[in-house]
C-alpha cells in the first residue's frame, strides 16, 4: 500500500498480454491432459524450474499447437472428472475459498471491471511447463493424497512472482544455522529508534540542518566568527542557534528514547520456540529465521512465519490483523496438509522453504516448500505476519521467514510523507523578499562605506577614531586591519549581513512550531470533539499543517465508516412479496401474547447475540404459527439462506446464565459473535438469528443452525462466491432429507433476471418485490434479493463435475466458476429481500451542508455501487433532488470521452477542443460496439446560455470510468466538469483512484485538499491530499495511522475546519505577519543608525539585547495570541459558515498584507529611530544610553503594536504583552549591571532623566494612533474593516437584546401596576366583571416574562460573553472592557449558563410534561433502586447547545411517584415553546376553562407552530403545519405594538414570522391548544408524534398530504434553522447571506 | 452534559477532556471594537495629554540658557586666507606653536548654576566600529589585567611590547583642548569634579590602575594623562572614553557654578591643541544652563505639541463627519466578501 506507487499501474499490461493468454491456457491444459496424476509434480517443478524457464521459445511451440489442443482439453477434462469422488471434493472445495485472503480479493472487487482482467494478469504469469518434464518419474510418489493436487492448483493461481525472483530466500525449517550461513538474514530485533547514543548527536544535527534557516543560521555565525566581520561577540552570536538545536534536540532525543523503550519491551517478549526437539521460551529478539515457532491463542505474532501447523486438524488458524491493516475481522490462515499432519504427529519437520525476498506488499506472498522432496507451494493464505495476533485458535506452530527489520509490518512502518502548509509556502516567498531587502540594505551599507573610504582616503592613517595604520616601531606604516578599499567594502557587506541577519525571521520557525503545539492542545482538548461512542479524542498526528485547515476547498470523505457509522442493520424485508418493515420500539418483547410466539422467543433467547435486532411481530407470528402455507415456506427458506448463504464464522462462547428465570432451559447461555469480511452478510446473519435461525457452527463442509430450537446440520456442497460480474453469491446445501437446494442472494439488477417466471403468482410477488425494493433503495438502504431452488438429482450431478472441474482449473478459474454458477443460479424462486440500513453518522447532513455553505466541495469517493453511492449522497443531504445528475460510466475510453463531452455540451460552455475530438473519434467508434449506459441528463437544456441558470450539478462517475479517465488524456475533461459541479460522487473506486483523483484536483488547482477516511483503503488519498483526516472507526486504525488529523466522528469536521480551522489559519496567518513585522522594524532602525556612524555597522544595542530581542523581549506574546487569539467567537463561526470563506480568499495573509505590512513596518522604524536621534542631537548622550533607550522603545512598539490587533484580551495576553516588557526592563538593567559590559550603568543614568520617558511616550502613541486612525478613518486596511464590523454585529446584537429585555419587563411592571390597582379599587368579592380585563392584564405579564426570557436564553445560546456583556451607554459605541453590570432580578433565578450547573428535584405522582423538547439518551439501573433512571437531554443540545438534562426515575409505586431531576436550564432558543413549564400553564388553563375558552387571550403567548420536513427522508412528504388559532397572528401583533419602541429588530422579526406563518382558518375552533415535542428524529414519524393534551382538532386544508391526520411535529433541524431565521432577524439586517 | 452523566460513563476509563474555560477556549475576554466614539475619545484623551505635556516641554527648554561658540576656525593664526587642511593639522601638530586662543563671549540672559560647560565635536564618529571596539575594559577596572590589549588595537602596546595604560583608540584620541574662563578680568572656577558618572569612576576605572606608556608613540593622538593620578580620577578621559552616539556630540567639561549676569562678558582662553581639522571637524565650546528636561532642545516640547494638535484636529475631523455622514457599526457592505463583490461589479 505504498503510495509511491505509479497511479494504476495495474491495469497497465492488461491490453497487452491478453491473446497471448489463452495460448499459455491451453499449453497448460495439454500437461493436465497428459499426466493428469502427476499435476503436483508438475506444478512443483514450475515453481523450481521456472526461473530458467525459456518463455519465449514456449510461446513459439505453443502458438503451433494452441489451436488443436483447445478441443482435446475439453475432452480430457471429461475423462478426468469421473475419477474423482464428488462428496468428498465438495466439501473440500469449499473449504478452500476462503484461501483466497480476502482483502485481496476486496481489492480486486473495488477495481471494478478490471478485476477479471486482473485475474488474467495472474494467470499470465503463470509458469509454463515445458512438455518434457524430468520429474515425471515422481509418479510412483505414494498416494498422498489427491486432495492435496488441489490445494497446490488452486493455490498456484496466486504464485505469480517467483519466476521473477532472480534470488529467492532459502530457509531452511528448524536449522536456523544453515538457513543463516552467510549472515545475511537479520534477526529478530527490531529498531524504530533512529538514534544510537554514539550516532545521536552527529545524526541528529545532520537532520535539523536539513532546514534551510538553520544553515542560514550557521552561515552567519560563521562569518561572524572571522576577525574583521566579528560585529557581535563570537558566543553570543552562537547562541540562537544553539539555543534552537539543543530544544530540538532534546525533544528528538526523549522521543527516541521512548522508542528504544519500546523497542526494549518489544525485544524481550517471549515467545515458545523450538530448540532440541522441545519448545522453550526465547527472547524475540534472538528468534531467528528457520526456527520453529509455537504461538498459543491470543498472543502476538513475534514474526513472519509460515504456518506449519494448528491445533485445527484441517489446519486452519484465525488471526486478527488488527494491527496490520486495521480490519478487525478475523481471517483464516492455513497450515499446509503435509506439514499440518506432521506438526500433529509431534515429529520434527525439515524442509527448505523458498520465497521471495522481503518486501513490504502484506497481501502477496509466493514461495514453495521443499519437503521431502516434494514441493508445496506457498501462498498468502499459509503466512502469518508479525504483529497479528492468533485468535479460536489454540495454537499454531509455524517457520520463521522473515524476522525483525525483515517482516512486512516492519517494512511498512513507514512514517506518512511530510506536509508542508500552504501558508509556509507563501512564507518562504515573502521570506525572499525579506532577503532582497536585507541584500538592498547590506548593498547600502556596503556602498556608503565605499563612497566614505574614498572620501576620507588621505586621512584615514590618522583619523582618530579609524586610524588604519600603526605608528610603533616595528609595525609602522603596516596596516591594522585595512584590506584596501574594495575589499573593506566586501567586509562591510558581509558585516551588515551578520548585523541585519535577523531580518529573516528564523526564530518565526520556531515560534510557529510552538503556536501549533499549542493549537493543536486546544484542538485535541476540545469537548465537542470528542467521540463518546469510541471514547476517542480528537488527535493532532501532525504539527505542521494546522493552518491549512483554514483554506480547505475540497473535501474528499469516504462513505463507509466516514459517512456511514459501518454498522449495518437489518431494518426492513420483504418476503414473498409482502412488505415487513416493523420498527421496533422500546415496548420490548411484553407485546408478544401468542404463546407460540414466546415459546419461540424462549427458544431463540438462548443465544446471545451481540448485536440484537428486535424481530417484528407479524413476521415472527407466521414463522411460529402453526400456518402451513407457501408464504410460511418462503419465509423459512428466507431466513434460512440468510443464515446459510454468507461465510460468516460464527465464534461462540458460552457463559453460565446469569439470571434465574432462564435456567428452566438448563442450558448455558451461549453468546456468538459473528466475524465476517462483509459487516452486511453479519447483519443478515444477526437478523436471522433474531428471528429464530441461527448459524452457530461452521466447518469446511458443513454449516449447524439453530432453526427454532432444531438443529439443523446442512452441508454444504459448494459455494459461489460473490463477484462483481454476477453480483451475487449462492450456495449449494443438502439437508438432512437429503433434499439439495441453492440458495441464492444478489443484487436485484442481477437476479430478477434468473427467477422462474412460469408461475402467474412468481410475476405478482416478484412485481411486488420489486415495487418494495425501490421503496428500500430510495430511503437509502442497501438492498439484497434472496432467492431459492430445489435441485434435481441429475442437475446436481451436472453441477458437481462442473465446480469439481472448475475448482480444479488452473486457468480461467473465475470464469468456469461463473459458468459454473449459471449452470444452477436460474429458474430461482424468489423468496424476497432484505432492506440492511447503513447507518448515517450523527450530524452527517448538517456537518455537510455547513461545508457547503462555507465553499467547500465535498466529493464522496466510494468503494460501493452506484446506486448506494446515490442513496447515501441523497441521504446525507449531498444531492439535493433540485440537482441535474451527470452520470458517467463507460466502458472504453471512447465512451467516456463522448459522456464527458456530452455533459460538458450541455452544461458547460461548449469546449472546442471537445467537440472536435469527438468527430475524430467517431470513426472509431463505430466498430466498438457501444454499450451506451444511461445519461441520466434532462434534454431540455440544450442552449449553453441556460448555464447560469441551471441548478447545481451532480457528477456521478464510476471507478471502470476513472480508470480510462484518469490515465488517458481525458483528466483535463474530466477535470473541467468536476470542478464547475457542486457534487462529485465517485463509486467502485480502488484505493489508488481515490488518490489519483486528490491528485486531480491538487495538480490543478491551487486549491487545498482534505481526505477524509476510515479504512486502510482510504490511506493512499489520506497521504495524497494536503490534509489527511482519519476516523478511528471499525476499520482499525490503518487510516489514523497515515492521517495528520483523526477523530471520531465525520461531524466533528465541521467544528474542525469551520472554527479550529478558521482560527488556526487567521492565528498562523498574523503571526507570520507580525513576526515579519517584528524583525523588520528592528534591522531597519539597526539600518538607520548605521547611516549615523559612517556606515561602520556599529550597533548601538549591545550583543545580549539584540539577541534577546527575538527570543525572549518579544517572543512570548507572539506566541500566547498565536494561540489564544480568536476573531470570531465559535458560535459565531459555526452559524455562519460563510465566514471561512476568509481561508479561501486568502484574508489573513497575502500579498497586499505583505507590503502594507512592510509599508508600515517602514514608516514605524523611522518615528522609532528618529525621534529619540532628534531628542538627543547635540548632547552628551552615548552610545549605549541610547542603544538602550531603542531597545526599550522597539519592544514597547512592537509589543503596544501586538497589543492593538489583539481581537479578544484574555489575562493570559495581559500577562504575556505586559509581562514581556517587564521582563525586557528587567534584562536590561541586569545587562548594565555588569560592569564588564561598556554600557554598563547606562539604565540608572536613563531613568532618572525624564527625557528618556517622555521620548519613549512619543514614540508610541505617536504611532499607534495612526493605526487607529487608519481603520476606523479611512479603512485601510480589508483585515480590520471586516473583522470589527462582524465583531460589532456581535456586540450590536447582544446590546439590543439586553434593551428589549430591559423594555419587555418595565412594560411588565407597569401592567402589574395596573392590575394591582385595578384590584385595589375592586371588591373581594370580584364579580365576573372584572375577571376578563384582569385576565387581559395577567396575560400581558406572563407576556413580557415570556418575550425577555425567549430574548435572553437566545442571548445566552447565542455568545458565549454573555456574562460579559456590559451596559452599553451610545447606541453604537462597541463593547468595552467593564465588568458586567449585576444581573437584572428575574423571578426563576439565574439564567447565565455555566455559573453552576444548577439542580432542581420535583417529585410527582404521574408523568408530566414540562414543555421542553426532551429526548431521551440513556436508562440505568441504579444501585438498590427498583426502577430505572431514565435520562434526557434537551433535543436542542447538538444544534443549539443546550445544556439542559433531566433525570426521571420512579421512586416509589404505590402511590406512584416519580421523581425528576433537572440540570442546567435550557438556553435553545424557541420562541414558541414556552418555556415556562407546563403545569404552569395547566393550571392557569384549568381557570381559563371555567370562562369562555374561546377568546381566552392567555394562550396566546404560548401557542404552538411546528413545522415539519423530514430529514432523513428527503423525498418523502415535507408539509408545513402552522397549528392553533388566530391567537398566533394577535400575538404577533401585540408584539409589534411593543417594537415600535424598539428600533428596527423586533419589527424584522415580526416580518419574518408573519412570513412564516400561514393563517389558519379563522372558524377553526379555538378551544384546542397542542403541545408538540421535538421527536427523536430517528423514530419514525408517525411514532414521533407524542402529543401529550390533544383535543378535538381542525386542520382544513392544512391537514399533511398523508393519510393519518396527525399534526406532525417538527424534527430538530428544521426547527432550530427555523427559530434561527426568526431569532436571527436582527442579525440578518447587517448580514447579506443570500448567496 | 452535566457531571454527573460523566461519572456514571466513567467506568471504563474515559478520555473526554475536562471541561474547563481555557481549554476549551472559552476564557472570559474582551473585544475591543474601534467604534467611532471610542476613536474620537482615544484622540481627544492623546490631545489632553500631550499639550500640556508640549507646553511644560516647550517653556522649560524654552528658559534654559545655552552659548555655542565655534572656535576651531578662529584659533588658527591667519597665515593665509586659504589655509590648506594640512596646514592646519601641521600647526596644531607642531608642538612648539603657541595655541593659546582668547575668545570673548556675552551672557544674553542671566545663568543660574550649576552652569554646564560643555566641548562639542562635530563630524567625529565616536560611533564607528573600529573606535568603539579599540579600548580594553579588563584593563581599566584591574590592575593585574593592565597587559589585557588585544582589543585595543592599534593602540596596544609600546614599541618594546610593553602595554599603554589605557590602551585603545579611545582613550588615546582624549580631547585635550582647554578653557579658562575669566569674568572682568577675575577667574571664574571651573569645577571639574564629579562630570563623570559615579558609577563609571567606582567600578569602571579602577584607582590601582594608573596611566603608563599612554601617547608614547611616534603619532599624538590627544591628550596626555598624569601618570601619578588613577584612572579612576581621570574624569576627562572617563567622560571621553563613555563614547558619543552620534557623530556630533557634547561631553562636559565642567561646571560654573557661580551666577553669570545677562551682558557679562566673558573670556575665555582656549589652549587649542586638539586636532579636528585632519578630518574637518568642528570645534565648539558651549556653556548652558540645564532644565529639568535637560539641555536647550525644543524637539519633544514641540513633537507634543504638534502630535497633541493633530490628536484633537482629527478628533474634531471625526466628530463632524460622524455626525454629518454616520456609517452604519457593523455594516455588510464592509464585509470583506461584500467588498470584493462591489469591487467586482464596479470593475
Amino acid at each position: 500500500m505504498s503510495s509511491d506507487k505509479p497511479l494504476l499501474s495495474q491495469s497497465e499490461p492488461i491490453s497487452a498480454p491478453n491473446t497471448q493468454l489463452h495460448n499459455h491456457d491451453s499449453s497448460l491444459r495439454i500437461c493436465s491432459l497428459g499426466c493428469p496424476c502427476h499435476i503436483e509434480s508438475i506444478t512443483s517443478w514450475v515453481a523450481d524450474e521456472a526461473q530458467q524457464c525459456n518463455l519465449h521459445d514456449l510461446k513459439e511451440e505453443l502458438e503451433e499447437n494452441s489451436a488443436p489442443v483447445e478441443d482435446k482439453a475439453v475432452s480430457g477434462d471429461l475423462l478426468v472428472r469421473p475419477a474423482v469422488k464428488p462428496v468428498r471434493k465438495e466439501s473440500r472445495s469449499a473449504e478452500l475459498h476462503p484461501k483466497c485472503p480476502p482483502v485481496e480479493r476486496k481489492r480486486l472487487v473495488s477495481w471494478g471491471g478490471v478485476m477479471d482482467l486482473g485475474h488474467k494478469v495472474l494467470e499470465v504469469s503463470l509458469p509454463l511447463p515445458r512438455p518434457a518434464s524430468p520429474r515425471v518419474q515422481d509418479s510412483d510418489k505414494p498416494q498422498t493424497s489427491r486432495r492435496s493436487e488441489r490445494f497446490h492448483q488452486i493455490s498456484m493461481q496466486l504464485e505469480e512472482n517467483i519466476p521473477h525472483h532472480d534470488n529467492p530466500r532459502l530457509i531452511h525449517i528448524n536449522d536456523p544455522k544453515k538457513t543463516n550461513d552467510k549472515f545475511e538474514f537479520s534477526g529478530n530485533e527490531i529498531r524504530t529508534s533512529k538514534y544510537t547514543l554514539l550516532t545521536f548527536l552527529p545524526k541528529n544535527l545532520f537532520i535539523q540542518f536539513h532546514r534551510f534557516a538553520y544553515l542560514y543560521f550557521l552561515a552567519i555565525a560563521a562569518l561572524n566568527q572571522l576577525p574583521p566581520l566579528a560585529v557581535f561577540g563570537r558566543t553570543v552570536s552562537l547562541f540562537p542557534l544553539l539555543f534552537v538545536l539543543t530544544v530540538t534536540a532534546v525533544k528528538d532525543g526523549y522521543e527516541d528514547w521512548r522508542r528504544h523503550r519500546s523497542d526494549r519491551n518489544e525485544n524481550n517478549r517471549e515467545a515458545l520456540v523450538l530448540q532440541l526437539d522441545e519448545f522453550r521460551p526465547k527472547r524475540w529478539k534472538d528468534i531467528l529465521p528457520g526456527e520453529v515457532v509455537k504461538i498459543s491463542s491470543d498472543e502476538t505474532i513475534p514474526c513472519d512465519m509460515v504456518l506449519l501447523g494448528t491445533s485445527d486438524p484441517s489446519g486452519i488458524a484465525y488471526i486478527q490483523t488488527m494491527n496490520l491493516d486495521g480490519e478487525s475481522n478475523l481471517k483464516t490462515r492455513y497450515a499446509r496438509q503435509e506439514t499440518n499432519k506432521v506438526v500433529l504427529e509431534g515429529t520434527a519437520i525439515s524442509g527448505v522453504i523458498k520465497c521471495e525476498q522481503p518486501n513490504r506488499n502484506i497481501y502477496e506472498f509466493m514461495g514453495n516448500m521443499e519437503l521431502k522432496g516434494q514441493r508445496v507451494p506457498l501462498s498468502q493464505s499459509n503466512i502469518i505476519l508479525r504483529g497479528c495476533q492468533l485468535k479460536n485458535t489454540d495454537w499454531a506452530v509455524g517457520v520463521v521467514v522473515y524476522a525483525g527489520q525483515d517482516t512486512k509490518a516492519m517494512l511498512n512502518s513507514a512514517m506518512s510523507p511530510a506536509k508542508r502548509s500552504r501558508l509556509e509556502t507563501y512564507m518562504n516567498r515573502e521570506t525572499l523578499w525579506l532577503s532582497t531587502f536585507l541584500l538592498s540594505m547590506c548593498l547600502v551599507v556596503a556602498i556608503g562605506m565605499c563612497l566614505w573610504l574614498k572620501r576620507n582616503k588621505t586621512q584615514l592613517d590618522t583619523l582618530p577614531y579609524y586610524r588604519k595604520v600603526y605608528f610603533q616601531k616595528g609595525k609602522e606604516g603596516k596596516n591594522y586591519t585595512f584590506y584596501g578599499i574594495p575589499l573593506e567594502t566586501f567586509i562591510s557587506f558581509l558585516s551588515s549581513i551578520i548585523v541585519f541577519q535577523i531580518m529573516i525571521p528564523i526564530s518565526l520557525y520556531i515560534t510557529m512550531e510552538l503556536v501549533r503545539l499549542g493549537q493543536s492542545y486546544f484542538m485535541i482538548g476540545d469537548r465537542h470533539m470528542y467521540d463518546s461512542s469510541s471514547n476517542s479524542r480528537f488527535q493532532c498526528r501532525s504539527l505542521n499543517i494546522n493552518e491549512d485547515l483554514g483554506q480547505i476547498r475540497y473535501v474528499f470523505s469516504d462513505k463507509t465508516g466516514t459517512l456511514t457509522e459501518n454498522k449495518m442493520e437489518f431494518r426492513k424485508a420483504s418476503i414473498w412479496g409482502k412488505n415487513y418493515d416493523y420498527v421496533y420500539s422500546v415496548a420490548g418483547s411484553s407485546q408478544y401474547t401468542d404463546a407460540a410466539v414466546e415459546d419461540a422467543m424462549a427458544g431463540r433467547r438462548k443465544w446471545k447475540l451481540k448485536s440484537e435486532i428486535t424481530p417484528d411481530p407479524e413476521l415472527m407470528k407466521l414463522l411460529y404459527k402453526d400456518l402451513y402455507g407457501e408464504e410460511r415456506i418462503a419465509a423459512h427458506d428466507f431466513f434460512l439462506t440468510l443464515a446459510a448463504c454468507n461465510t460468516v464464522i460464527p465464534i461462540v462462547t458460552e457463559s453460565p446464565l446469569l439470571s434465574g428465570s432462564e435456567s428452566s432451559l438448563g442450558d448455558s447461555q451461549i453468546s456468538i459473535d459473528y466475524q465476517g469480511e462483509s459487516p452486511d452478510e453479519q447483519a443478515l446473519v444477526a437478523a436471522a438469528s433474531a428471528y429464530g435461525y441461527t448459524l452457530f457452527e461452521r466447518t469446511s463442509g458443513h454449516i449447524m443452525i439453530d432453526a427454532n430450537g432444531e438443529k439443523l446440520r446442512l452441508d454444504v456442497l459448494g459455494l459461489h462466491e460473490f463477484d462483481s460480474v454476477r453480483k451475487r453469491m449462492s450456495v449449494v446445501i443438502r439437508f438432512p432429507d437429503n433434499t439439495i437446494k441453492v440458495l441464492v442472494k444478489g443484487a436485484d439488477t442481477s437476479m430478477f433476471s434468473i427467477l422462474k417466471k412460469d408461475h402467474p403468482d412468481d410475476d405478482r410477488i416478484s412485481h411486488a418485490t420489486q415495487s418494495h425494493l425501490n421503496e428500500y433503495s430510495s430511503e437509502g438502504l442497501r438492498t439484497l434479493v434472496i432467492a431459492s431452488r430445489d435441485l434435481t438429482s441429475e442437475e446436481l450431478m451436472e453441477w458437481q463435475h462442473m465446480y469439481e472441474d472448475a475448482s480444479t482449473s488452473l486457468t480461467e478459474r473465475s470464469i468456469k466458476l461463473r459458468q459454473t454458477a449459471a449452470l444452477i443460479e436460474c429458474n430461482l424462486t424468489l423468496l424476497g429481500a432484505t432492506a440492511i440500513e447503513d447507518k448515517l453518522q450523527e450530524g452527517v447532513p448538517e456537518a455537510i451542508e455547513s461545508l457547503r455553505q462555507a465553499g467547500i466541495k465535498v466529493w464522496v469517493l466510494t468503494g460501493d455501487k452506484q446506486e448506494t453511492a446515490i442513496s447515501i449522497g441523497l441521504s446525507c443531504r449531498l444531492l439535493t433532488p433540485d440537482m441535474h445528475q451527470i452520470i458517467i460510466n463507460g466502458n472504453s475510453e471512447n465512451e467516456c470521452r463522448k459522456l464527458l463531452c456530452d455533459a460538458k455540451a450541455k452544461y458547460l460552455v461548449n469546449s472546442a477542443s471537445c467537440v472536435e475530438k469527438i468527430t475524430e473519434r467517431e470513426k472509431d467508434e463505430l466498430q466498438v460496439p457501444s454499450q451506451m449506459k444511461s445519461s441520466n441528463m434532462p434534454q431540455h437544456y440544450t442552449a449553453q446560455n441556460d448555464v447560469p441558470g441551471l441548478g447545481p450539478l451532480a457528477l456521478i462517475i464510476d471507478g471502470n470510468s476513472l480508470v480510462y479517465i484518469l490515465e488517458k488524456d481525458l483528466e483535463t475533461e474530466l477535470f473541467d466538469l468536476a470542478t464547475s459541479c457542486r457534487v462529485v460522487l465517485c463509486c467502485r473506486v480502488a484505493p489508488l483512484q481515490k488518490a489519483g483523483i486528490v491528485d486531480l484536483i491538487k495538480g490543478r488547482t491551487d486549491d487545498m485538499t482534505l481526505a477524509i477516511g476510515d479504512g486502510a483503503n482510504d490511506v493512499s488519498m489520506i497521504q495524497m491530499a494536503d490534509v489527511g483526516v482519519g476516523i478511528c472507526g471499525q476499520e482499525g486504525r490503518q487510516a489514523v495511522m497515515a492521517s495528520d488529523f483523526a477523530m471520531g466522528q465525520f461531524r466533528f469536521l465541521k467544528r474542525l475546519l469551520l472554527v479550529h480551522g478558521h482560527w488556526n489559519y487567521q492565528r498562523i496567518g498574523y503571526l507570520v505577519l507580525y513576526n515579519f513585522y517584528r524583525n523588520a522594524v528592528f534591522v531597519l532602525m539597526l539600518f538607520w543608525y548605521i547611516l549615523y556612524t559612517a556606515f561602520s555597522t556599529t550597533s548601538a544595542l549591545t550583543d545580549w539585547s539584540s539577541v534577546l530581542y527575538s527570543v525572549v523581549y518579544t517572543s512570548l506574546p507572539t506566541i500566547v495570541v498565536g494561540i489564544l487569539d480568536k476573531d470570531l467567537s465559535h458560535k459565531t463561526l459555526l452559524k455562519y459558515p460563510k465566514l471561512y470563506a476568509a481561508g479561501h480568499r486568502q484574508e489573513s495573509y497575502n500579498m497586499s498584507l505583505f507590503w502594507i505590512t512592510m509599508a508600515d513596518t517602514f514608516w514605524q522604524s523611522l518615528v522609532l529611530f528618529f525621534v529619540p536621534l532628534l531628542t538627543y542631537r547635540e548632547s552628551t548622550i552615548d552610545i549605549w544610553s541610547l542603544g538602550s533607550l531603542w531597545t526599550i522603545a522597539v519592544v514597547i512598539l512592537v509589543n503596544v503594536h501586538l497589543a492593538m490587533d489583539i481581537q479578544r484580551w484574555v489575562y493570559l495576553t495581559h500577562i504575556a504583552i505586559w509581562g514581556s516588557i517587564i521582563v525586557t526592563y528587567g534584562c536590561i538593567v541586569v545587562l548594565d549591571s555588569i560592569p564588564a559590559f561598556p554600557n554598563y550603568g547606562a539604565i540608572y543614568h536613563l531613568v532618572k532623566s525624564p527625557v528618556y520617558w517622555l521620548s519613549i511616550l512619543l514614540i508610541t502613541p505617536l504611532l499607534k494612533y495612526v493605526q487607529i486612525c487608519l481603520p476606523s478613518g479611512i479603512q485601510a486596511s480589508k483585515l480590520i474593516g471586516s473583522r470589527s464590523c462582524l465583531l460589532a454585529c456581535e456586540t450590536r446584537k447582544q446590546y439590543s437584546d439586553w434593551q428589549r429585555v430591559i423594555g419587555e419587563l418595565s412594560r411588565g411592571r407597569e401592567v402589574a401596576d395596573q392590575l394591582r390597582l385595578m384590584l385595589r379599587q375592586s371588591p373581594i368579592d370580584s364579580s365576573a366583571t372584572l375577571v376578563l380585563p384582569a385576565q387581559g392584564l395577567v396575560s400581558k405579564i406572563l407576556e413580557t416574562f415570556t418575550h425577555s426570557l425567549s430574548i435572553l436564553s437566545a442571548a445566552a445560546a447565542d455568545s458565549d460573553e454573555v456574562s460579559q456583556l456590559p451596559p452599553l451607554k451610545s447606541e453604537d459605541s462597541g463593547e468595552s472592557c467593564k465588568t458586567p453590570p449585576p444581573p437584572t432580578k428575574d423571578r426563576r433565578g439565574c439564567y447565565k449558563r455555566r455559573r453552576s450547573s444548577e439542580t432542581r428535584t420535583k417529585d410527582t405522582a404521574s408523568l408530566f410534561e414540562d414543555g421542553h423538547a426532551w429526548r431521551k439518551y440513556g436508562q440505568k439501573d441504579i444501585l438498590n433502586a427498583k426502577h430505572p433512571r431514565n435520562y434526557f437531554r434537551c433535543t436542542h443540545k447538538y444544534d443549539q447547545g443546550c445544556q439542559a438534562t433531566k433525570q426521571v426515575q420512579k421512586i416509589e409505586d404505590d402511590p406512584p411517584l416519580f421523581r425528576t431531576t433537572y440540570h442546567g436550564h435550557h438556553t435553545c432558543k424557541n420562541l414558541f415553546n414556552p418555556i415556562i413549564s407546563h403545569h404552569h400553564i395547566n393550571n392557569i388553563t384549568m381557570d381559563d376553562n371555567d370562562n369562555d375558552n374561546d377568546n381566552s387571550p392567555i394562550m396566546w403567548s404560548f401557542a404552538t407552530t411546528t413545522s415539519h420536513s423530514d430529514v432523513s427522508h428527503p423525498k418523502s412528504t415535507t408539509t408545513c403545519v402552522l397549528i392553533n388559532d388566530s391567537s398566533c397572528t394577535a400575538d404577533v401583533h401585540i408584539n409589534n405594538a411593543d417594537a415600535d419602541a424598539d428600533a428596527g429588530g423586533v419589527k424584522q422579526e415580526n416580518k419574518e414570522l408573519e412570513s412564516q406563518m400561514i393563517k389558519p382558518p379563522p372558524s377553526s375552533s379555538s378551544s384546542s391548544h397542542d403541545y408538540f415535542v421535538c421527536p427523536d428524529d430517528h423514530d419514525d414519524e408517525t411514532s414521533s408524534l407524542k402529543k401529550f393534551k390533544s383535543a378535538p382538532y381542525e386542520l382544513g386544508a392544512f391537514s399533511p398530504a398523508g393519510s393519518n391526520s396527525d399534526v406532525y411535529s417538527c424534527t430538530e433541524s428544521t426547527h432550530s434553522m427555523e427559530m434561527d431565521i426568526i431569532s436571527m432577524a436582527v442579525f440578518d439586517d447587517f448580514f447579506d447571506f443570500k448567496s | 452534559m452535566s457531571s454527573e452523566d460523566d461519572s456514571s460513563q466513567s467506568h471504563s476509563k474515559s478520555k473526554k477532556p475536562k471541561y474547563s474555560r481555557f481549554t476549551q477556549q472559552e476564557l472570559p475576554s474582551c473585544k475591543p471594537i474601534l467604534t467611532p466614539g471610542l476613536v474620537i475619545g482615544i484622540l481627544l484623551c492623546f490631545a489632553i495629554v500631550f499639550i500640556p505635556i508640549g507646553l511644560i516641554t516647550f517653556t522649560a527648554t524654552e528658559n534654559v540658557v545655552e552659548l555655542v561658540d565655534r572656535y576651531d576656525e578662529d584659533c588658527i593664526p591667519l597665515k593665509s586666507p586659504h589655509n590648506s587642511e594640512n596646514e592646519r593639522a601641521g600647526f596644531i601638530r607642531d608642538a612648539g606653536t603657541n595655541k593659546t586662543c582668547v575668545r570673548t563671549l556675552i551672557i544674553p540672559k542671566k545663568m543660574k548654576p550649576p552652569i554646564y560647560v560643555y566641548y562639542q565635536l562635530d563630524n567625529f564618529y565616536q560611533n564607528h566600529r573600529r573606535y568603539v571596539k579599540s579600548r580594553s575594559d579588563h584593563q581599566l577596572r584591574y590592575a593585574s589585567h593592565v597587559s589585557e590589549t588585544k582589543t585595543c588595537e592599534p593602540e596596544a602596546t609600546t614599541n618594546d611590547n610593553q602595554p599603554i595604560v589605557p590602551c585603545g583608540l579611545i582613550a588615546w584620541s582624549l580631547f585635550n583642548d582647554t578653557y579658562r574662563f575669566s569674568r572682568n578680568d577675575t577667574s571664574l572656577e571651573i569645577n571639574k569634579k564629579d562630570i563623570a558618572w559615579h558609577s563609571e569612576r567606582t567600578k569602571k576605572f579602577s584607582s590601582q590602575v594608573y596611566p603608563k606608556n599612554f601617547q608614547s608613540g611616534s603619532l599624538i593622538g590627544g591628550g596626555k594623562l598624569d601618570e601619578k593620578i588613577p584612572l579612576s580620577e581621570q574624569e576627562d578621559l572617563i567622560v571621553w572614553m563613555r563614547t558619543a552616539a552620534l557623530p556630533t556630540f557634547r561631553k562636559l567639561y565642567g561646571r560654573i557654578e557661580t551666577d553669570l549676569e545677562a551682558n557679562d562678558q566673558i573670556t575665555v582662553v582656549i589652549q587649542n591643541n586638539y586636532n579636528t581639522y585632519s578630518f574637518s571637524g568642528k570645534k565648539k565650546l558651549v556653556i548652558s544652563t540645564a532644565s529639568w528636561i535637560g539641555g536647550k532642545n525644543d524637539f519633544l516640547g514641540k513633537m507634543y505639541m504638534a502630535v497633541g494638535g493633530t490628536s484633537l484636529l482629527l478628533a474634531i475631523i471625526f466628530t463632524v463627519l460622524y455626525l454629518l455622514k454616520p456609517r452604519p457599526l457593523g455594516g455588510p457592505t464592509y464585509l470583506s466578501w461584500n467588498r470584493n463583490r462591489a469591487a467586482v461589479r464596479e470593475s
